[in-house]
């Protein structure tokens, strides 16, 4: 009996060291921001042409558009050596507690990771040319998210556009 | 043609005469040609068959774009069901028709990419699964029910109208939208270089080339198209002739000293591919047809030279093969050995039996009719668009002379419109083209009517259009193509040599004989 009690405790308190328990800021708030120092950048997501264009947007999504269309203003993250435009947006929405929804590389026909919705703005969610298209440095990237990566200094946008015109300006 | 080789071979064989090796040696250069269209044909083969081994298995990606284009290209090709694809859709398609949005919010071309590759695993689209969901209503005459076909621009018409022709559809009276509601909107969009793009006012190639395919099946029908364009606000009167004659001059133009196509300024595998695919559908010759030829370089040129020793094409020359590239170049070499073996076009299924949208399948047989679960008109449904279709209509002169002496056929068109008055307000097309009492009836080819009905505030319009398509020798049927002619010449060449070979025997015989 004594030995069956033993053994019970040993394998709750085995059980119990393997797990992590965190409080929901805890796990929230999770942040390499104290890692080695140095290298950093910056990311932002916003949607300020959908303030200019919303009769075109899908019903129901008013309430989740910013009065400022700034979902997430300018914020610097530290970065390793691999992190990538993907990883940095990762790590900022989930800090953020922002919505996101991602289609994995090996989910589409182009082999890279792509965003298909941040704060529940969807592609198409505000007219046939709406999207989210991301720029590094002011300039458009012609590779997935997950294959851009990062050195010091750079800084994200992540622009939810509706337009043509909202891709060349 | 091989059975004439044979003959004259053996004919050979049996002949004892001696001074035949002229003979033999022409015979058998001869016939090296002749072959060669057959050797054509087996070079794909193996092309296809290593493209499509090279994509596997794609049934963990059932009901995405990652796997059902593989999935069509081997139904497609090996005309056959790809093992266990049709049950995985069926299980992704229902758990995904038990939300809101079914297939999806915005895009409609969920639909026509899964009714296209069910269509290739011998599958019936008016009624899939045991709760017979109608995916042709559902995502294409129907759809507007739901959201607008042009929600996510132009691709979610052109793949609607590819769908829908892909069988026989029958668009019933209650439908949202008719074939001339999406081909109107497909046309109004067409950009000043006479190409089509999702957006802006320059043509792209792949959204150009899928237009055409789309298109193909309207090409010999004279009925013309008035209608206001989306980029430039002119009203214009075209046929869908016309129309794809001006999108295929953008095409010509646009080709590259290599063959090939580019988009957005990159030259690449699927804009080549999507041209060879738009270019037979259309039934043009593309090894010959000096439009499409730049420096002695074809389209295929262009295509096969993406290949890898994976058998997986790239999606940029010298690159590593990619899914999507693979899928395309696989989809436009069926394409190409279809057209040249006679078959129907890519996307074309109308040799399988679904009459009035019922399978002939025995399973599926019964209760079909009555059965579909489509997406019903629901009067209530407040979230309604506006259906639109911003036609100009004016009325026209005659365009030939009536009272002309010869024998041609005269007609004349008389294009009207009837508006609703209500909330949502709809012009319609009809035209009546009036044949000129000379014309009998054997120059005739089929008459389309396109009947719709639309019930709103106790009133009720009732459109038609009625088309005529003349018959046009050479045009007769698009799917049949046109001999090369390094298929032609051997023949002849062939035959005449076996024709002398026989009178020289003759010949010969009557010489011993004597």
């Amino acid at each position: 009996m004594k030995k069956c009690f033993i053994s019970f405790i040993v394998a709750f308190v085995t059980l119990f060291s393997a797990c992590s328990i965190k409080s929901k800021e805890e796990y929230y708030n999770y942040s390499e921001s104290n890692i080695s120092g140095g290298d950093s950048v910056t990311i932002e997501i916003t949607c300020l042409s959908v303030l200019d264009n919303m009769d075109m947007l899908d019903s129901g999504l008013e309430d989740y558009i910013p009065e400022d269309g700034i979902i997430l203003e300018k914020t610097e993250y530290q970065i390793k050596e691999n992190d990538t435009v993907y990883s940095v947006l990762s790590r900022a929405v989930r800090e953020n507690q922002i919505q996101i929804e991602v289609q994995g590389s090996e989910e589409n026909a182009l082999s890279t990771v792509y965003v298909e919705g941040i704060n529940y703005l969807y592609e198409f969610s505000c007219g046939s040319e709406s999207g989210w298209i991301y720029k590094v440095n002011d300039e458009y990237a012609d590779k997935g998210c997950d294959s851009f990566n990062l050195k010091d200094g750079d800084e994200i946008q992540w622009i939810y556009i509706c337009s043509q015109e909202d891709f060349n300006g | 043609m091989f059975l004439t080789q044979l003959q004259l071979l053996s004919l050979l064989l049996v002949n004892k005469m001696k001074k035949l090796p002229t003979f033999l040696t022409i015979m058998l250069i001869v016939s090296l040609f002749s072959f060669s269209d057959k050797a054509l044909a087996d070079d794909y083969d193996d092309i296809i068959e290593s493209a499509l081994l090279y994509r596997g298995d794609v049934t963990s990606a059932v009901g995405t774009t990652e796997g059902d284009w593989a999935a069509f290209a081997y139904g497609r090709y090996y005309n056959s069901e790809m093992p266990g694809y049709c049950s995985a859709l069926s299980q992704d398609v229902k758990e995904r028709y038990k939300s809101e949005n079914k297939l999806s919010a915005a895009k409609s071309t969920e639909w026509h990419r899964i009714i296209l590759s069910l269509l290739a695993n011998g599958k019936n689209p008016f009624s899939f699964t045991e709760e017979n969901i109608n995916l042709m209503a559902d995502g294409t005459y129907n759809r507007g029910y739901t959201i607008s076909l042009g929600r996510q621009g132009i691709n979610g018409w052109i793949w609607s109208l590819i769908a829908l022709d892909s069988v026989n559809t029958e668009i019933p009276d209650n439908a949202y939208y008719s074939r001339n509601d999406i081909i109107i909107e497909i046309i109004k969009q067409q950009t000043p270089d006479g190409g089509f793009a999702l957006s802006g006012t320059v043509g792209d190639i792949d959204i150009t080339a899928n237009v055409i395919t789309a298109l193909a099946p309207y090409y010999g029908n004279s009925a013309l198209y008035t209608f206001e364009l989306n980029k430039t606000g002119d009203s214009v009167t075209k046929s869908v002739k016309n129309i794809i004659d001006e999108a295929l001059i953008f095409l010509s133009n646009s080709q590259l000293a290599t063959g090939g196509y580019s988009s957005f300024g990159t030259e690449n595998c699927e804009s080549s591919a999507q041209i060879i695919t738009a270019l037979c559908t259309m039934g043009i010759d593309i090894y010959s047809d000096n439009r499409f030829i730049k420096n002695g370089k074809s389209v295929v040129d262009a295509v096969l030279s993406y290949r890898n020793s994976d058998g997986g094409f790239s999606h940029l020359s010298g690159g590593v093969s990619s899914i999507q590239s693979t899928d395309q170049a696989a989809i436009a070499l069926i394409a190409i050995d279809r057209l040249y073996s006679g078959e129907t076009p890519v996307y074309d299924f109308s040799n399988l039996d679904f009459s009035n949208g019922n399978p002939n399948d025995d399973e599926n047989i019964s209760d079909n009719q009555n059965n579909t679960s489509s997406t019903l008109p629901n009067e209530n449904n407040t979230n309604k668009p506006s259906h639109t279709i911003t036609s100009v209509i004016e009325q026209y002169e005659p365009i030939f002379d009536n009272n002309s002496d010869n024998n041609e056929n005269n007609y004349y068109s008389e294009i009207y419109t009837n508006q609703i008055n209500s909330n949502i307000t709809t012009t319609s097309v009809s035209s009546n083209i009036v044949i000129n009492s000379n014309v009998t009836e054997s120059s005739m080819k089929s008459e389309i009517s396109d009947k719709k009905s639309i019930s709103k505030n106790n009133t009720t319009t009732v459109t038609y259009t009625t088309y005529v398509t003349e018959s046009n020798s050479g045009q007769e049927n698009k799917t049949k193509s046109k001999l090369p002619l390094f298929i032609i010449i051997p023949t002849t060449v062939s035959a005449v040599c076996g024709a002398g070979l026989i009178v020289y025997q003759n010949f010969m015989i009557r010489k011993e004989i004597k």
